[in-house]
């Protein structure tokens, strides 16, 4: 047909949790025979989100034919996470417009927060607000995990003109600090803060306070001590009469789900219709995750309602123990041995914390000054200290990731060794190794100076041996051997060969015996036992001769 | 072009590093620690893995895969981290209505990976308000991960929820659990530029 139509502009695509709106303008005059249809393709993107097919242009369903200049095309969208473009034209009867410029967009990108659900209750004097995600029960979302947004209130007293406060809201909540019959009004938003995305107010609501309950006051001030992973409840103790208590647990992530948790609190073991006012929790709490507990007093048939809940975060509301030491001195350095908070209730906080030491330590007298020493291992050494002296110290554990200081141990004081001990050893060390040096040198001069008679006695003789002598042992040989192998080799050795050779020779004595005579000088040890016999009797012969 | 971005990447790091530093090593670390009980957890929660459910085809590409040829910047690792654990419990919430497991190990499996979303939402709180610039590819790599978990949710519903299909994704799960471990790993050993 003619172009005698211009085309729609600005086209724009508003999309509310999965309600999708496309919007437009047309310049020409009002004129009420003209309608807008829209058409769309889907694209397909590879993983690095180049688009790599399109489909054809289809006809946009709730977009067609329109009078007016907005069209909600919602049930024509399938897939919120991938790629679209769409384009809008006019037409008048057989006359059509060209297409607009074509909007390219992706849902999930574009699409905004709508407003949460607010519900809100007023019982003695307490207000409950129960916030539901902007798709809660809707099975067309947008939003796939409702965990993921935060609640903004922004809320006042109807009557006064007090600024508007405005804080985080839980999925629920309880206000407990409100005044009794005032008129309290809020609203609420939605929004993700990781991905920019702030959504719409709520209506505003408000309700009226009531009187606080004549019932047993529920019991108030809550709160939990940690000291190495063992968690004990307290609270107030608000009541004249005899009451009991017990305590109730519910893990964290339920908190937060739209389904109904009321169910799933537990009764904590060892915490249940007790008379005081505080109760170990520690067996139903796991290092991982959060947790809440609650209390309720009894008396009698007279029950106060349950408590406000407090949230535990394990390894953050817990607090470190002192680590156990053993110190020892040196005259210069201490050594410090430590052991792990926890540790000897098998329970070691280096299970659940990066966990670093501080030793402070001084000298124990008014002045000093304190010093501080770091360390990740177990032990440390400190050193270049000064002897003889006293020194206290204590040692606690911390947790640089989680900005935790542990308890300080008690202090220790210990003293340092007397240092002029050592010079003094070292100087006695050496006077004894003097005396002995002394008497080995005497012995050799004495031995020498023995030894040095026999071969005298020996080889330069005074007098000639009788001939009868030199007969018996033949040619002269046997005899001068051993007179040279026992100035040679020290007597010690001689005997610890010996009585190994003992043993051996009983049945052999006569094999021995010739072996040793045909040997040369070094195996003489052999025949010592015989050689030496031999010697004895020469050497009486030789003193029977010289007297 | 090329040295504005990477001023950009270091404006980005230099804010984020400053501001919520110990926070983010407080997160890594218990973040350490919930994966390795997740791993666990998934194991414990149903045993091993159903003979007969050793045919049932399933061909999701892998998040290593995924990421194979991205580097990307700290705070997007956080992001990833965040979607992924957001997904997983989301995943999980609807499964366990479907299968015989482990209740109590499904609980402790949920209750962890919920308080580190929760630790990620404040980070992220505070990171987001000083925030002056956008980080690169930043919605691309959101829609990547969003996108991997839309085909596991499509697989679940056409299976009707059947128990190999259930098995199959808490199989997928503990490959998941595997991938996080090494981007926490990698944020933690302080690379700003993570490589997979």
């Amino acid at each position: 047909g003619q172009m005698n139509l211009t085309s729609p502009q600005n086209v724009q695509v508003d999309i509310i949790n999965t309600n999708f709106t496309l919007r437009w303008t047309w310049n020409s005059e009002n004129d009420f025979s003209v309608t807008f249809s829209a058409q769309y393709q889907r694209l397909f993107e590879d993983y690095e989100e180049a688009v790599i097919e399109e489909t054809d242009w289809k006809e946009m369903s709730g977009c067609q034919n329109v009078t007016v200049m907005e069209c909600d095309f919602s049930s024509a969208m399938t897939d919120y996470l991938y790629s679209y473009n769409v384009r809008v034209r006019a037409e008048q009867g057989e006359e059509k417009s060209p297409w607009s410029t074509t909007l390219f967009f992706t849902p999930y990108l574009k699409a905004k927060i709508g407003p949460p659900g607010v519900h809100l209750k007023s019982i003695n004097g307490v207000v409950e607000i129960n916030i539901s995600s902007p798709e809660e029960n809707l099975s067309r979302r947008m939003w796939t995990s409702d965990i993921i947004f935060t609640y903004n209130a922004v809320f006042w007293e109807n009557s006064s003109n007090a600024e508007p406060k405005s804080r985080t809201l839980e999925r629920r909540n309880k206000i407990y600090d409100l005044a009794p019959r005032t008129t309290y009004c809020l609203k609420v938003q939605a929004h993700i803060t990781s991905e920019r995305k702030v959504g719409s107010f709520s209506p505003v609501y408000c309700i009226k306070t009531t009187d606080k309950a004549r019932i047993l006051a529920y019991p108030i001030n809550l709160e939990i001590h940690a000291l190495n992973m063992k968690f004990l409840l307290t609270w107030d103790n608000l009541y004249d009469q005899n009451v009991s208590f017990t305590v109730q647990q519910l893990i964290g992530y339920l908190m937060s789900l739209p389904e109904d948790y009321s169910n799933n609190w537990t009764t904590v073991s060892g915490c249940e219709n007790i008379t005081i006012t505080q109760c170990d929790v520690s067996s139903d709490i796991y290092h991982l995750g959060t947790y809440f507990f609650r209390v309720k007093a009894m008396s009698g048939y007279n029950k106060s309602h349950w408590s406000n809940e407090i949230k535990v975060d394990p390894c953050v509301v817990n607090e470190i123990g002192p680590p156990n030491l053993t110190v020892s001195s040196s005259e210069d350095s201490l050594r410090i041995q430590l052991i792990p908070p926890g540790e000897s209730e098998n329970k070691s906080m280096s299970e659940f914390y990066d966990l670093s030491y501080r030793v402070l330590y001084w000298k124990n007298s008014s002045d000093a000054e304190e010093k501080i020493k770091e360390e990740q291992q177990l032990l440390f050494i400190i050193s270049d200290l000064t002897p003889l002296t006293w020194y206290c110290l204590k040692v606690q554990a911390f947790s640089p990731v989680y900005k935790k200081n542990g308890h300080f141990s008690d202090a220790i004081c210990i003293k340092t060794l007397n240092g002029k001990d050592s010079p003094l050893s070292i100087f006695m060390a050496f006077v004894i190794a003097m005396f002995a040096s002394l008497i080995l040198a005497s012995f050799c001069i004495f031995s020498i100076y023995h030894i040095s008679r026999r071969i005298r006695y020996t080889f330069f003789p005074s007098c000639k041996p009788p001939s009868n002598i030199e007969d018996r042992f033949g040619s002269g040989q046997p005899f001068s051997i051993p007179y040279l192998s026992t100035s040679e080799e020290p007597t010690e050795n001689c005997c610890i060969i010996e009585s190994i050779v003992i043993e051996e020779t009983n049945q052999t004595d006569i094999k021995e015996y010739k072996h040793s005579k045909q040997n040369s000088r070094d195996s003489g040890n052999y025949s010592n036992d015989d050689d030496t016999s031999g010697a004895k009797v020469l050497e009486e012969m030789l003193e029977q001769e010289a007297a | 072009m090329s040295i504005l971005s990477f001023l950009h990447i270091c404006l980005v790091l230099h804010i984020s590093t400053k501001i919520s530093f110990v926070d983010c090593n407080m997160f890594l670390f218990q973040q350490n620690k919930v994966n390795q009980d997740s791993l666990k957890l998934l194991e414990k929660m149903g045993g091993q893995f159903p003979v007969q459910c050793l045919n049932e085809k399933s061909n999701f590409i892998s998040l290593q895969n995924l990421f194979s040829s991205t580097e990307f910047q700290k705070e997007n690792a956080m992001m990833v981290i965040q979607e992924i654990l957001q997904q997983s419990f989301t995943i999980f919430r609807k499964i366990q209505i479907q299968t015989d497991w482990d209740r109590s190990s499904i609980a402790a499996f949920q209750n962890g990976l919920y308080q580190q979303i929760e630790l990620l939402k404040t980070w992220f709180d505070g990171e987001k308000k000083m925030e002056t610039t956008y980080p690169q590819n930043e919605d691309l790599t959101r829609l990547k991960v969003k996108k991997y978990f839309h085909v596991i949710d499509t697989f679940l519903e056409k299976r009707q929820y059947s128990r190999c299909a259930c098995e199959i994704i808490r199989e997928e799960m503990r490959r998941c659990f595997l991938f996080i471990d090494q981007l926490t790993k990698r944020l933690k050993k302080g690379k700003q530029k993570i490589e997979p």
